[in-house]
């Protein structure tokens, strides 16, 4: 250990020194080491050359090959927006031709109204009205000792929201009488799915981040106490105490769903006529 | 001087050719630079002291860098080729601050 500290110089070319003092060297044998030592740092050059290419090729590529994916979702999330816009507004152009061309006999308005309710009923139109908010947030984890601040969305930490936990909150919400019900935004239909992928949550394959907020259409007065006593509620409540989540259930007089992304069947064909 | 001008050689054509690594080799490439590194600063060191000497030179490259290759080699086998890779730059670079060091004292006498 001691050598290695204090000795950084090879021994040996001390010991050749030495050797040289008692004996010269012949002038052949000065070109012959002359000769190699270019050669060898020839090859050092070429080394430290590759190396460098290799580092900075190796690097970018990596950050590239990320940046390039971040852009590429970004853009399709971007042209899915927008055609689910276009789907909702043709769908209501849809919907009001229909009623203008229904409308001219009795029948044909009940018709009107059968398929209105439907349509909200299976989250294809947006609806408004009145309901509750349902807000459930990640633990906010326990402050950094050294800054004091305390990390969100830290997926390692307990007291992280599951897709379990909003798919049981939404199921409770259900069988509390909701008659629509949205997750962070997104509209859930009778397909509509709630599943996890890597660290992020996902409502119908897109993604939605803490705190989620559960807009919920229905009678107020009946599905708050009906909601409260649910399994669901009862162990975030428990979760509140156990790992600091948020879990707030408040009223809200006037509510605005969007539509859902249209599902279209495959395999189901209606049986017998539309009436 | 002859040295320096090899040096920047090896460089461009390095830079030039950009020579590609076989892949079962990559992982030796940072300890051979960092060996490579080693020997040349050793060699100015000595060049500075006034006892350069080329069989030296070449010699301990040559053999630092196959060492260095081997050690990580078995340790990659062994299952602790990270340790060892590490114990080798430790070495080595303990060696090029000290040999930078006494190169500095020579330069500006400080």
């Amino acid at each position: 250990m001691r050598d290695l500290l204090e000795n950084h110089l090879e021994p040996g070319y001390q010991v050749a020194a030495a050797r040289r003092s008692e004996r010269p060297i012949s002038p052949r044998a000065r070109r012959l080491g002359a000769g190699t030592r270019v050669l060898v740092l020839l090859a050092i050059g070429v080394l430290l050359a590759v190396a460098y290419a290799q580092a900075t090729a190796r690097a970018p590529q990596a950050a590239r090959t990320r940046a390039a994916l971040a852009d590429d979702v970004r853009a399709r999330a971007a042209l899915t927006d927008r055609l689910q816009r276009q789907a909702t507004a043709l769908r209501r152009k849809l919907n009001e031709e229909q009623a203008r061309a229904l409308t001219s006999s009795a029948a044909g308005a009940q018709a009107v109204r059968r398929l209105t309710d439907l349509d909200g009923a299976t989250a294809l139109v947006p609806v408004r009205g009145a309901g509750l908010i349902v807000t459930v947030g990640n633990a906010g984890g326990t402050p950094d000792p050294l800054t004091g601040v305390r990390p969100q969305n830290d997926p390692t930490t307990a007291g992280q929201i599951q897709d379990r936990d909003l798919a049981a909150i939404v199921n409770a919400l259900w069988a509390s009488g909701a008659e629509a019900i949205s997750v962070g935004g997104q509209r859930l239909s009778p397909t509509s799915t709630i599943r996890s992928a890597g660290g992020a949550i996902l409502v119908d394959f897109r993604p939605v981040s803490s705190p989620y907020q559960i807009r919920v259409i229905g009678d107020a007065g009946r599905m708050q106490p009906r909601f409260a006593d649910s399994k669901a509620a009862r162990s975030l409540t428990d979760f509140v105490q156990l790992y600091g989540i948020t879990f707030k259930i408040s009223r809200a007089g006037h509510l605005e769903l969007p539509a859902a992304p249209a599902t279209t069947l495959k395999y189901a064909v209606p049986s017998g006529p539309v009436r | 001087m002859i040295g320096a001008a090899a040096l920047v050689v090896g460089l461009v054509l390095g830079i030039v050719f950009r020579p590609t690594v076989p892949i079962g080799l990559q992982p030796y490439l940072p300890i051979a630079v960092v060996a490579a590194l080693d020997a040349v600063f050793g060699g100015v060191r000595a060049a500075l002291d006034g006892i350069f000497d080329d069989r030296v030179f070449v010699v301990s490259f040559v053999s630092n860098v196959l060492v260095a290759g081997l050690i990580v080699f078995l340790g990659d086998h062994l299952g602790v080729g990270a340790q060892l890779s590490t114990g080798v730059v430790v070495v080595l670079g303990i060696r090029i601050f000290g040999n930078v060091a006494a190169i500095r004292r020579h330069v500006f006498r400080a």
